[in-house]
Formats: C-alpha cells, sequence, structure tokens
C-alpha cells in the first residue's frame, strides 16, 4: 500500500469514526438493574466466606462510613420469622438523639450510649441520620449503621440482618460483611456471617405495620375519602349529593422488586346508612405512575378487569348495577386523575374492602409511598385490588407494552371496567 | 490516569479470577468494563431494539460469570469472549421473537453498504451519502464495540467527543506521542475489525 493509499484509508477511517457519533448505550437503571441482579445471583451464590479480621478496631472503621448515615433504621425478627404481629399497644419509643424504635414483646432495648443499643429479641428502629454511625449490639454480633434502613434480630444463638436501604455492617468475633440493599446475613458463633438475598423484606418488617401505621396516621390523611351516593341520587346536606364515608381501617404495605416500588393500600370503609350505596372513589397518582391492573376480589376470588372504550365501559357498569351486580369502573379523570366507582356498599354493618396496589414514586421526599385511596362497603367481604405501577425504567415499561404516558393515557381515555364472572343471581342471593 | 493509577492498575484478568469467587466488586468491574462495549455489539444485532438488548445483555453476562473458567485469554479479550457469548443467547432470543426474516433484510442491507463501503476506503474519499447513511453507523458502532476497551476508549474520546491530543494525553497519563501512536494502533484495530465484521455479516446473510 502506497503512503497516499494509507493517507486515504486513515482519513477514511477518521470519518467514518466521526461520522458515527455516540454509540448506543444501555439505560442507565437497566444498567443498574442488571449488574444488581448479576451481584445477587453470582457473588452470593458463590461468595467465599467473609474475611476473618477479628482483632480489626470495627468501631473506627465504621466512623469512616459515619457521614452517609442517613434514616430509618428497622429492626426486626427475620429468620424463622413466625408471623407474630406487634401488640396493638406497641409503641414507639424514642432515644436522645432522635432515633425510634418499635419493640416485639419480650424484646430487651437497653440503651448503651448516645448511638449506641444493645437489642435482646427483635426490634425495629429508625436511626436519625447524620449523628456519627449507630451501633447495634447483639449477643453475637454487632452491627453498624452505614446509612439508612434495615432489620436486624438478636437472638442467643445468632445475629441476623437484612437491609431494606442503603447499607449496614454485620460484624462478629469471626468475621463481617457489609450489606446492601435487598441483602441480608447471618452470624453465628464459631462461623463468618454469611450474606444472602432477602427476597420478602416487606413480609419480615410486616409484624411492626401496625405500629408503624399508628405512628405514621398523617399517611391516611393524603389518601383522600370515599364519597357516597344513592342510586335515587337524592341530596345528602351538607354535601350535596356524594358524602365522604367515615374509614374504618387502613393499611399499607411496600415492596420493592426489580426497581419497581408497589404499594398496596387497603382500605375499609363503612356505610352507616340503611340503604345500599354507590361509592365514589378519586384519586391522584405519580407523574410518572402507570396503572396497572383493576381486579376485584368477590368471596375470595380474584376477578380480573378488562379495558374497553369509555362509554361502553359505563354502559356495562350501568347495566351492572342496574341488575345488582358487583360491579366496579376505573375510569381516566385527567393527568394524575382516576376515579373509580363501586357498587354496591351495603347497608349497614356490612363491610367492604378495597384493596390498592401502587407503585411507590420513590420520589417523596419523606420516602413513603404516594398511592390510592380506597374505598367500600358490602355484605360481605370484597376487596378490590387496583395496581399501579411505578418504574423507573421508562425503557423497561416500554419492553412490558405498559408504559402508557401522561398524553397517550389522556388521549385514549381508557377506561377499565370490572367484568365480573359470577352468576348475577348468586350475587343477588348475596345480598342477604 | 497518574502514574500512581497505572501502577496499580489491576488487571483485566483479576476482575473476572476476582468475580469466579464471588468477589462483589470484581463481579461489577467486568460487567462496567464491558456493558457498554456488548451492548453496542447486541443493539444492532437484535433490530435496534433496545429492551431486547437489555435481555441478552443480562443474559450474556450471566452465561459467562456461569463459566468463568471457559474465557481463554489467548484467544481475546473479555469483549470478544461475551461477543461470542452473546451470539447464540441472541439467536435463541430472535428464533423465540420468530424475528430472523426481519433481521435478515437488514444484514443484507448492512451487507451490501459494508461492502461498498470497504471496497472504497483504501483508495478515494468516502462519498457523504455513504457516510450519512445509517447502516454505516450501525456498522461503525458496531466495530468500535468489538474493539479493546483502550482502543474503544481512546477513538471515542478524539472522533466522538473530540478531545485534543493534549487533552487525551493527559487523561491516559501518557505522552502526546503515544497517544498518536495509540491513536494509529486504535485506527487500524477498527479498520481490521470492520474488514471482519464485513466478512463475518457476508457469511451470515450466504
Amino acid at each position: 500500500m502506497t503512503n497516499s493509499n494509507k493517507d486515504v484509508l486513515e482519513q477514511n477511517v477518521s470519518d467514518l469514526i466521526e461520522s458515527g457519533g455516540e454509540a448506543p448505550k444501555i439505560a442507565g437503571v437497566a444498567r443498574t438493574r442488571i449488574r444488581e441482579g448479576l451481584v445477587a445471583k453470582f457473588a452470593v451464590a458463590t461468595a467465599e466466606p467473609a474475611r476473618v479480621k477479628s482483632r480489626r478496631p470495627l468501631f473506627a472503621i465504621g466512623l469512616g462510613f459515619a457521614a452517609t448515615a442517613a434514616i430509618a433504621l428497622v429492626a426486626t425478627r427475620f429468620v424463622h420469622h413466625t408471623g407474630e404481629v406487634a401488640p396493638l399497644n406497641a409503641t414507639v419509643q424514642k432515644l436522645a438523639d432522635g432515633t425510634t424504635y418499635i419493640a416485639e414483646a419480650g424484646t430487651e432495648v437497653t440503651v448503651l450510649g448516645p448511638r449506641k443499643v444493645r437489642i435482646s429479641g427483635t426490634a425495629l428502629l429508625d436511626v436519625a441520620p447524620g449523628k456519627g454511625t449507630f451501633v447495634v449490639e447483639t449477643q453475637h454480633g454487632r452491627i453498624e449503621v452505614l446509612g439508612t434502613r434495615f432489620v436486624v434480630e438478636g437472638l442467643a444463638d445468632k445475629t441476623s440482618a437484612a437491609v431494606v436501604r442503603g447499607e449496614v455492617k454485620l460484624a462478629s468475633s469471626d468475621g463481617e460483611v457489609v450489606l446492601h440493599a435487598g441483602e441480608q446475613a447471618v452470624a453465628e458463633p464459631g462461623r463468618p456471617p454469611v450474606r444472602g438475598p432477602a427476597p420478602r423484606l416487606s413480609h419480615l418488617v410486616s409484624w411492626a405495620q401496625q405500629a408503624r401505621h399508628a405512628e405514621e396516621h398523617d399517611i391516611a390523611s393524603h389518601h383522600g375519602t370515599l364519597f357516597a351516593r344513592d342510586p335515587g341520587v337524592r341530596s345528602h346536606p351538607p354535601w350535596g349529593m356524594e358524602y365522604p364515608l367515615p374509614i374504618a381501617k387502613l393499611g399499607l404495605d411496600i415492596t420493592v422488586e426489580d426497581q419497581v416500588a408497589r404499594v398496596a393500600l387497603d382500605q375499609t370503609f363503612h356505610n352507616d346508612a340503611p340503604q345500599d350505596l354507590e361509592g365514589m372513589y378519586r384519586f391522584a397518582i405519580p407523574p410518572d405512575a402507570a396503572l396497572q391492573r383493576l381486579a376485584m376480589y368477590v368471596d375470595g376470588k380474584l376477578t380480573e378487569s378488562a379495558v374497553v372504550e369509555r362509554m361502553r365501559a359505563r354502559r356495562i357498569y350501568e347495566e351492572l348495577v342496574y341488575r345488582r351486580v358487583d360491579p366496579a369502573l376505573l375510569e381516566w379523570a385527567g393527568v394524575g386523575r382516576l376515579s373509580l366507582r363501586v357498587y354496591p356498599l351495603k347497608a349497614a354493618e356490612a363491610v367492604r374492602r378495597l384493596h390498592d396496589h401502587g407503585a411507590a414514586a420513590g420520589r417523596r421526599p419523606d420516602g413513603r409511598a404516594d398511592g390510592h385511596r380506597g374505598a367500600a362497603q358490602g355484605l360481605r367481604q370484597l376487596r378490590s385490588a387496583v395496581d399501579e405501577s411505578y418504574d423507573h425504567d421508562r425503557a423497561q415499561r416500554r419492553r412490558r407494552g405498559r408504559h402508557i404516558s401522561p398524553r397517550e393515557r389522556e388521549a385514549r381515555r381508557f377506561v377499565r371496567a370490572a367484568r365480573p364472572r359470577h352468576a348475577a343471581s348468586r350475587d343477588r342471593g348475596d345480598g342477604q | 490516569m497518574t502514574l500512581f493509577g497505572r501502577l496499580f492498575r489491576r488487571p483485566v484478568d483479576a476482575d473476572l479470577a476476582g468475580a469466579k469467587a464471588g468477589d462483589r466488586a470484581a463481579i461489577e468491574r467486568f460487567y462496567d468494563t464491558n456493558v457498554d462495549g456488548l451492548y453496542a455489539f447486541v443493539f444492532y444485532r437484535v433490530g435496534r431494539d433496545a429492551a431486547l438488548a437489555e435481555d441478552v445483555v443480562q443474559e450474556t453476562f450471566a452465561k459467562a460469570l456461569a463459566r468463568t473458567t471457559d474465557y481463554d485469554p489467548t484467544r481475546g479479550s473479555h469483549g470478544s469472549w461475551l461477543a461470542v457469548l452473546s451470539r447464540n443467547v441472541i439467536r435463541d432470543h430472535l428464533r423465540a421473537h420468530q424475528r430472523s426474516d426481519d433481521l435478515q433484510a437488514t444484514w443484507e442491507r448492512i451487507d451490501a453498504t459494508l461492502a461498498q463501503t470497504f471496497a472504497a476506503m483504501a483508495e478515494r474519499p468516502l462519498p457523504g451519502e455513504v457516510l450519512e447513511r445509517a447502516e454505516t453507523r450501525d456498522l461503525v458502532h458496531m466495530a468500535i464495540a468489538n474493539l479493546p476497551e483502550q482502543y474503544r476508549n481512546a477513538l471515542t474520546r478524539k472522533y466522538v467527543d473530540g478531545e485534543s491530543l493534549e487533552t487525551l494525553a493527559g487523561e491516559l497519563g501518557i505522552s502526546i506521542d503515544a497517544t498518536k501512536s495509540l491513536l494509529a494502533r486504535a485506527r487500524r484495530a477498527f479498520r481490521d475489525t470492520f474488514a471482519a465484521l464485513s466478512v463475518h455479516f457476508s457469511a451470515e446473510v450466504a
């Protein structure tokens, strides 16, 4: 090849590369998701026992991470969880530094210092951030909060920890492991701590749910009210034709899986009126949330809904109301707003429960889930589920074919209407 | 990279060895180092389907980490090994999605463009319309994606990001002459890869 040809070739190569521009890159969220998936699968499955560093000054090391310490330390039993529920009289206790905890029955929490406690049993803690490393000692282990929320159990024969968010370090005389979100570890005497995935974190902390809800009662105030009205459209001063029903029960559960935070909200309302009512439940969803699903539990059996054209859905709904069959109609009511109609809310003692599944935005400053409000009342237990999925990765949603932008959603004016599969006669007979 | 950084630079095979032992940090380094190249390689081979490309990337890394002992450093870099592994994954996915026929037409278009482009490369400047064609850009990305990391990095910074020789030399921690030499080797590698891809696709289409 001559020098001239070489120059041409070099120039063409340069031109080609320049014309190529930036190569396609994997989306940031997908990149993270895949990395975490690989780490969870291979780092755990083949991990060697943690390094033995019995003489290592753990506290000094912990201080290095102290600057990252944030909020919320949750401590609870999660190994051999027996499903105990925290007693209703369990209350949130507060330490001098602002850290709070909820202790399970029989648990001893001893304050050893301003940022140091000893736990024998199971407790759920919220550690105040920015005040140095928070240390939890158990009989056979020591946990240093490196950031945010985790779960710990201190028993006589072992210490366990699981991380809900952020990082913690679980150390014993035989070694130490740093746990990241979604991981758990067990430390037993004579063995280094063993780390693994914690796929059921929400279940592990569920025992403290009631106590937490009691503390976080302000959540309820964010979730609105179920309005009811007579089918006969009579007036209810001072509310007009629609009036709010009292809420009898509220439950909230949050799980995080594959970058998707899902919120399950249970709300039970009571109908004091002497006649059946129709429920009107309006709620807002986060800007990037996507509604995934509407289903109803009828006599314990899940009944899926269908997506149909708006006016057709309304006709179906009205017809079912007329026939006294249990329908539910979910309508798009503008950007970020949805309206759910359910019928009937049975009179008097009847209870009807609505169960929402939503996805935590994860963007709310307080870290709580934005969710839905539910309502209803009936002669038997009736659960309706609304799944709202909030996905940080839009590409992931497109892949699943469920991503709909607010503009697209409004344009489509989609309507989801319940399509009960049970026989109308059976429902009418169920009216009792 | 500073002199200190270069002195204590971790050998790339150390990451694969660490990953084999279950070292989280090694797995993450192995992944972070190779994911962009693999993704670019896969992206065009699954018909620009980003979601499918992500699936293939994930599956390929999982396959690689499950069989780290299969890697033979004498046969190529981690990137080329991953690219080889990804081919079977891609084939399985395309078969499952019944999209082989659609992609066949794409390969034919790319192959024709490639042949036309490459045939003229050593003789005369490439016409602007060839450089502007989407298929040409795709091939360039695929060729760059198949390069070793240091070549890919150098070419991208110089020609895509538009960094000067001085800046590039400073970031790489080497002299300007060494940077020129590195870029020359990178361009040759690109040209060879471009040619290899042409042969490969010709064989595939045939």
